[in-house]
């Protein structure tokens, strides 16, 4: 008959509530810990603390051979001797990880997801519109390559940049022209591809789509952001 | 008949069954061995959906037990429920998973997937109308992640009509209790995700905080957090075993909660959460319920549904609850919190009543109430799920730690990337479900 002991096991990436066999011997517990903790078997040190402000451990499940019984065991700690071999410590601080993101174009190609439902069955933002007023042939005028800019809410902001391209989209439900433009700075929203079809090539978020009344072409050369810290001092 | 059978996978799946099944031979009141000790509502029916009656009048739940290990597994046939189990319906293996999704689905629990469908094919013939499946299991342990995918594939296979509805244990966001389960976590969703047609959510969490601040309970252990799972359990599962007005079959929460198919995770909340000290100074009105639905506090899984679109919302109401309160709750709801719904699939509120009240279970933390609410919505919200498991997936392969134990069980790496893209793009989903026609419209950029 085996006898059952449940403990709270805490290390410093994880806390968890564990039933071990008092006869397990300190050994393969620790073996079974490395699978846990992610401590090393040959970093591992076994406390347990009377009290969790205590700075000496009351007991230390030190010798292999023993079998847990052997501690009377209560809830106890899985110290790392040497973290700096190991992982300890460093799976939580999720800072400095740039976190994995599908791109529009690998998304769109998904056959199961969402948006290739929503496009199939015409749904939601891919619904045909009901009112039939066709959307007039607006001839706009604006080369490709021209310099221009774009009207900001941010007063003393200039959006500016090149023309890339002109002409109806698969994106917006409502058809008609718009005017794909690389920004000057990367104060866009793609990289001249929307939904999975490209328009133009440009670096990411440097590109961007408006209609053609929000955009004025004319001479607007590249602006330098820092001038103006340049001036002050 | 319309019979349901429970699968309990893993220390979690074993020990949340234990739970559950104390809690349903009450509701059905019956004894600890399954012989008839109160009868409730008319002869019995909706017994039959979850248990089957033998010759002698006694009734054994059509469930099974699997876990890799004996342990756990053990200490069922040792305990107070030993006689009402079928022995057959336990199967242990002699190794554990040992925390390794690749042990659970490959290496060790191949060789307990043949047995364990053979025992799902007996309880199967034993039905006559068999309607699907409930696969209790978590997504951070090795027999739970990897075993449990094992398991849904394998009924899908082989049950391909039948619906498969799944409650799983969620890690909780802050502390683990594994290094590695956002690794489990990741591969078992992306396995389980075209299997499973609708997935309930508990974030371990979630139920701690419930159970330590509502409930005061001052440091939980599994047992409460359990008995707290099993109600909710309980709730959902209310309308199959009793009469009900909705979901009454398994595959009527798929129809009301799912509106495509990747998107199958609702957010359980549930209402009263009270201590046995408090319930008696509470009125607890079917209006107070309702709004406490609405509170962070009383979710399941971590995550604001403020932020969120709503694509489903179920309200399913038990015991002494009349439609009119209930109608008039929903539309004071209605005024006083913002609720969004996505535009592209409309549904609204769904309501359903269940008379035969929540029972507790001897000792437990949480008091016996007249009424009680469980809802069930299907949130954008919920995505922040995805989004925590993801990132910490990331951080811990960005630094390829503990990868070798999977591979050191044949699994190769390019499983874990592809399964890491598919998340990604579940969460890509949730953004695209939440995007309505208006917004795209509105804006006047891409």
């Amino acid at each position: 008959m085996t006898s059952l002991v449940t403990l709270f096991v805490s290390s410093p990436d994880t806390r968890s509530e564990r039933r071990f066999d008092l006869q397990l011997s300190i050994s393969r517990l620790k073996e079974k810990l490395e699978l846990i903790t992610g401590i090393p078997v040959r970093n591992q040190q076994l406390a347990i603390y009377n009290d969790d402000a205590d700075s000496q451990p009351a007991k230390v499940l030190d010798d292999d051979q023993r079998p847990l019984g052997f501690y009377s065991p209560a809830d106890f700690q899985v110290v790392d001797t040497n973290p700096s071999t190991t992982f300890t410590g460093q799976l939580t601080d999720l800072s400095g990880v740039d976190k994995f993101e599908l791109s529009d174009e690998q998304y769109a190609l998904r056959q199961d997801s969402v948006l290739a439902y929503k496009q199939r069955h015409k749904v939601g933002r891919f619904a045909e519109k009901v009112e039939s007023t066709p959307a007039p042939a607006i001839t706009v005028d604006i080369p490709i390559g021209s310099r221009c800019q774009v009207e900001s809410t941010e007063p003393g902001l200039n959006k500016r940049g090149t023309v890339r391209y002109v002409g109806e989209t698969n994106f917006g439900s409502a058809g008609g022209v718009w005017v794909g433009i690389e920004y000057d700075e990367p104060m866009g929203k793609n990289d001249g591809s929307v939904q999975g079809k490209r328009y133009f090539t440009c670096a990411p978020n440097f590109g961007v789509f408006m209609r053609p009344d929000k955009v004025r072409v004319g001479d607007f050369p590249v602006e330098d952001p820092f001038e103006d810290d340049e001036n002050e001092m | 008949m319309r019979e349901v059978i429970s699968v309990h996978v893993g220390q979690a799946g074993v020990q949340i069954g234990n739970a559950c099944w104390e809690l349903y031979t009450l509701e059905h009141g019956l004894s600890l061995d399954g012989r008839v000790e109160r009868v409730v509502g008319e002869q019995h029916i909706g017994h039959s959906t979850f248990f089957s009656e033998t010759g002698s009048g006694k009734y054994v739940p059509r469930s099974l037990y699997v876990d890799l290990e004996p342990g756990v597994i053990n200490e069922v046939k040792t305990g107070p429920m030993r006689s009402l189990f079928h022995p057959e319906s336990m199967i242990t293996g002699k190794e554990d998973a040992a925390n390794n999704y690749a042990r659970g689905h490959y290496t060790v629990g191949k060789e307990l997937i043949d047995p364990t469908m053979d025992k799902i094919r007996r309880l199967a013939d034993n039905c006559t109308g068999l309607q699907g499946f409930f696969v209790f299991h978590s997504f951070g342990g090795g027999t739970g992640s990897g075993f449990g995918a094992l398991l849904l594939e394998r009924l899908s296979t082989d049950y391909g009509k039948k619906s498969k509805l799944e409650f799983c244990v969620y890690p909780a966001p802050q502390l683990s209790s594994s290094v590695v389960e956002p690794y489990n976590s990741v591969l078992t969703t992306h396995t389980t995700l075209e299997h499973a047609d609708c997935s309930f959510m508990v974030d371990n969490e979630a139920i701690y905080d419930i159970c330590k601040n509502r409930l005061n309970v001052s440091q939980p252990s599994f047992t409460n957090l359990n008995r707290l799972i099993a109600q909710v359990v309980s709730s959902v599962t209310a309308s199959l075993r009793f009469d009900g007005s909705l979901n009454v079959d398994l595959n009527e929460f798929q129809t009301n909660l799912v509106p495509f198919p990747r998107i199958h995770f609702p957010l359980a909340t549930y209402a009263p959460l009270l201590s046995a000290e408090k319930a008696s100074h509470e009125q607890n009105t079917v209006a107070e319920m309702t709004f406490a639905c609405f509170e962070n506090g009383n979710q399941m899984v971590k995550c604001d549904p403020k932020d969120g679109k709503y694509m489903a919302v179920c309200l399913l109401y038990r015991g002494d609850v009349v439609p009119k309160d209930t109608s008039a709750a929903v539309a004071s709801i209605k005024t006083k919190r913002t609720i969004q719904f996505v535009d592209w699939c409309p549904t609204g509120f769904k309501l359903g009543i269940c008379h035969e009240a929540a029972a507790v279970v001897p000792g437990g933390d949480l008091a016996k109430t007249s009424r009680s609410l469980c809802m069930l919505s299907n949130t954008t919200a919920i995505g922040a799920a995805w989004h925590r498991l993801d990132y910490k997936f990331d951080l811990m392969y960005s630094k390829r730690a503990f990868v070798h134990w999977y591979v050191g069980e044949g699994m190769e790496e390019g499983e874990f990337s592809e399964a890491r893209e598919d998340l990604a793009a579940l969460e890509r989903d949730y953004e695209e479900v939440g995007t309505d026609s208006a917004d795209a419209e509105e804006e006047g950029e891409y």
